[in-house]
């Protein structure tokens, strides 16, 4: 997932924006990480560069 | 034949189950959505839902749009990641897991929304509304929107139709159907296997019907090639 995606993504529950949090990265591609929902205080996962959205 | 084919999570396991044979089949751009794209400028944010193996937003990253492919099914977007690297290497695209009636894209984001062959999926017309409503949300004020359904006056169907009551049993509506799908993938401990789709299949009037319960205003509506197609905006005043 490039970090430009952040621009557009949100919470799909609530609509907030959310935290990324990267834990390995490569060729500015996020790998692996967490996109966080503070209000709905959840993380979704990003595996593979795939963040995924689905809702709880 | 099991209740549970109409389900979004069966929906979500048969397209990751058939995903490589699906391929093999159906990669060529939607004539529709070639049209659709002279509406759109090059380095217009297009959101693609139910993209699937990514054949009509690679012919949209191929005209310098910048597409966001989102999909419920992970073995589709495997596959519509792959042929991207490979066929549009300079393109500007992200993908995203993610639920037509929960998209995880900001207000008023998006120049255009993308809504090929995917409604139909849905498994209650509430679902369908609320993704409709979703797109609307999605788009920024005088976006552009195309959607398309089967449609329900197909000959092809008419024995589907009958029978779609009995395979479905007590969750069955009119239009429901369930389609088979035989995997043809040499090496896959399942070919051969057949995996159901389900489709509810739009009247003229119920897509009419669901088009005036939006707030889009609609730009062009017609049937081609069996499918109810809309093109929608959402207006400046909005």
């Amino acid at each position: 997932m490039k970090h430009d995606m952040m621009e557009i993504l949100c919470c799909p529950v609530c609509k907030s924006d959310l935290e990324l949090k990267a834990m390995k990265e490569q060729d500015g591609d996020v790998i692996e990480g967490i996109l966080a929902c503070k209000k709905c205080s959840h993380d979704y996962k990003i595996e593979n560069s795939i963040p995924n959205l689905l809702p709880p | 034949m099991s209740p549970d084919h109409k389900s979004k999570f069966s929906v979500m396991k048969t397209y990751d189950s058939i995903a490589k044979h699906f391929d093999v089949t159906r990669y060529k751009p939607w004539p529709e959505t070639i049209k659709f794209a002279e509406r759109l400028r090059s380095g217009s944010l297009v959101l693609d839902l139910g993209c699937g193996n990514g054949r009509n937003l690679r012919f949209l990253i191929s005209k310098g749009m910048k597409v966001m492919g989102m999909d419920i099914s992970v073995g589709q977007l495997d596959i519509a990641i792959g042929r991207a690297e490979k066929e549009v290497p300079d393109g500007e695209y992200g993908f995203a897991i993610g639920d037509v009636e929960h998209v995880p894209v900001k207000n008023s984001s998006m120049d255009a929304v993308i809504y090929i062959a995917t409604l139909h999926h849905l498994t209650s017309s509430e679902a369908r509304l609320t993704s409709m409503n979703e797109a609307w949300r999605a788009l920024k004020p005088g976006g552009v929107c195309l959607v398309s359904a089967w449609a329900r006056e197909q000959e092809k169907f008419q024995g589907e139709l009958k029978y779609g009551q009995h395979d479905i049993g007590e969750d069955w509506e009119e239009g429901d159907i369930l389609l088979p799908w035989t995997l043809k993938n040499e090496g896959d401990a399942k070919n051969g296997k057949k995996f159901m789709r389900y489709y509810h299949l739009y009247s003229e009037k119920e897509f009419d019907d669901m088009l005036e319960a939006t707030a889009f205003k609609v730009l062009d509506r017609y049937i081609a090639c069996d499918n109810h197609y809309a093109i929608l905006q959402k207006t400046i005043d909005q």
